[in-house]
């Protein structure tokens, strides 16, 4: 029924036009459900429907105009750091003492469209510097009782494996930027789960270096989900 | 006593009807949010393919995303954009291309399998009374509610006696089912062995066994997808079939997911599968993955083993002979060798 339905012409009876007006009024009542809650108060009717599928996960990266923030999350329990301004801000929105950030929003990481790859993928990445034990560098305890460490950051890259520079890298997202890199197109979530990290290194032997004094360790960074 | 009803101008009334329809909040737009897992694959049938096609929710192996092959005409113009920018030429409707999986292609199902009745034997079975039985995939018990049989044909007799087929007939107008696999492959490195004959006079040795790794082919730089009717987990070479030179498989690989396909009840099993079937997905991944080969490859080249045999000559049956001879001081750093040599790796979620 529409409201063309409820308007009468002149002449015609009250009853029968009262009667439209409360079918359709009926036909409007918001029955409440599983995804549906329905609270009636003296200021009017409040209706909220609940989105129970939405999926709120550690690293999740979201797009905002020219910079992206990233949902907290841990690798081997720390909380990655994003450089905002010249300086390292932890993406749950706390200082190194892990005490909040009175008056700042989460840290959001600016986009270099110029470090875009030709065809225009940008990775947002964990970059992590490994420690000699095989761990995370830097790993200190602060006042809070916390294990921080600021090894632990989050960049843009151009590639999902990173700069051949030493560091892990893993990317969290693939962002794909528009032609003229004025803007951000689609994003693929790649990264879930909380991280634990692992740096595997394999040392040349005695043996080895008598053959090859040069001979270099090979290593390689391990991302596993926690 | 009668009650009076009111008069009402008409003109009052409507004007009411307008403002109770500008207030009422009657109009709701709910933006979808629903998360949808990586590797989700949506079936449907295409007109223009007169096919049954797929699409793929972009999943990731260590951040890169797979490719796949379809045909131009089902790939988007991304995808035929970025063919024609690194070829110089932009494919043709039917031509194969390789599509990246971010680039939303729809894939083709080239073919299935038939699960149930007139479907293949996978294997025989005898019960040792002279009775053979043929096994076939069975039919997952989601589909026997919807009326699919199972296959069943069964060997009466034995070898002197003579054997003599059994079909057990099933309901003629139950629904056929058919089935293909989406797997994931990742290309690694293989061990292969190479025998260089020698002479034990002038080399000090008659075999000499060295291990390399590499590829026949050049190695994919990213993952792929493949459709097949059946998917067979790759099995490591045997050692002795390392011997006779066969190499270790040049790839992981990894199911995805399976495609039933279910026909409408009565449908001739001599027709091929049209829209009137309906698709069924069950999922074996459900997030991105990570690859990696199980250990770090040696740094350093492998110092060739050196057997030395009683045996001249020097051909693979023999030197496989001298190395289960356990006194062969070659054959335990042989073995050490070959057991350590695989490089298969390992799919974990992220």
């Amino acid at each position: 029924m529409t409201t063309r339905e409820l308007k009468v012409r002149k002449g015609e009876k009250v009853r029968d036009a009262w009667e439209r007006l409360v079918r359709w009024v009926d036909s409007l009542k918001i029955v409440p459900d599983d995804g549906i809650d329905v609270r009636v108060t003296p200021h009017g009717t409040i209706v909220r429907v609940r989105d129970n599928q939405m999926f709120r996960h550690p690293f999740r990266v979201m797009v905002s105009g020219s910079s992206v923030r990233v949902s907290p999350g841990t690798v081997n329990d720390l909380i990655p750091v994003i450089t905002e301004s010249g300086q390292k801000r932890r993406i749950d929105n706390r200082d190194k003492d892990g005490n909040r950030e009175i008056g700042k929003d989460y840290p959001a990481l600016k986009l270099d469209p110029k470090k875009a790859s030709k065809d225009g993928r940008i990775y947002i990445s964990l970059k992590v510097k490994q420690s000699v034990s095989g761990g995370i560098s830097g790993v200190q305890e602060n006042k809070a009782g916390e294990q921080v460490s600021e090894n632990v950051e989050i960049v843009q890259t151009d590639s999902a494996k990173g700069p051949l520079d030493g560091f892990g890298y893993y990317p969290f997202a693939f962002l794909r930027a528009s032609s003229d890199g004025g803007s951000i197109e689609e994003v693929f979530q790649i990264v879930h789960h909380n991280i634990r990290y692992e740096f595997q290194e394999r040392r040349p032997s005695t043996e080895d270096l008598k053959k090859d004094p040069n001979a270099k360790a090979a290593g390689r960074h391990l991302f596993i989900p926690t | 006593m009668k009650r009076k009803v009111p008069i009402i101008n008409h003109q009052t009334w409507n004007a009411m009807i307008d403002e109770v329809s500008r207030r009422l909040p009657l109009r709701f737009v709910r933006t979808s949010r629903r998360w949808v897992h990586p590797w989700t694959i949506a079936p449907e049938w295409s007109e223009a393919a007169a096919s049954w096609v797929f699409r793929i929710r972009p999943g990731f192996v260590n951040g890169v995303e797979p490719e796949i092959s379809t045909m131009a005409m089902l790939a988007s113009d991304r995808t035929l954009d970025r063919i024609e920018e690194e070829s110089g030429k932009r494919p043709e409707k039917k031509q194969s291309v390789n599509a990246l999986i971010t680039e939303a292609p729809q894939i083709v199902v080239p073919s299935t399998r038939i699960i149930g009745k007139g479907a293949e034997a996978e294997a025989m079975t005898s019960n040792g009374s002279g009775d053979f039985a043929f096994q076939f995939e069975s039919v997952p018990e989601f589909f026997i509610q919807f009326g699919v049989t199972d296959e069943k044909v069964v060997f009466q007799g034995n070898l002197n006696s003579g054997i003599q087929e059994v079909q057990y007939e099933s309901a003629g107008e139950s629904p056929l089912l058919s089935a293909c696999d989406v797997v994931l492959y990742v290309d690694r490195a293989a061990a292969k062995l190479d025998l260089i004959q020698g002479n034990p006079f002038l080399d000090s040795y008659s075999a000499l066994l060295v291990i390399n790794y590499g590829r026949s082919t050049p190695a994919r730089k990213r993952p792929w997808l493949d459709v097949t009717s059946k998917y067979k987990p790759i099995v490591e070479v045997e050692m002795g079939n390392l011997l006779e030179g066969t190499a270790d498989p040049e790839f992981d690989a990894i199911k995805i997911a399976t495609i039933y396909f279910l026909s409408p009840p009565g449908f001739s099993p001599e027709l091929p599968m049209d829209d009137t079937w309906t698709a069924f997905v069950k999922h074996e991944q459900f997030w991105n993955l990570c690859h990696a080969p199980q250990k770090i490859p040696d740094p350093t080249p492998i110092e060739p083993i050196r057997l030395i045999t009683g045996l001249a000559g020097g051909i693979a049956d023999s030197i496989f002979s001298s190395l289960l001879a356990p006194g062969n001081d070659a054959f335990n750093s042989a073995l050490q060798v070959l057991r350590n040599r695989n490089l298969a790796g390992r799919f974990w979620s992220l």
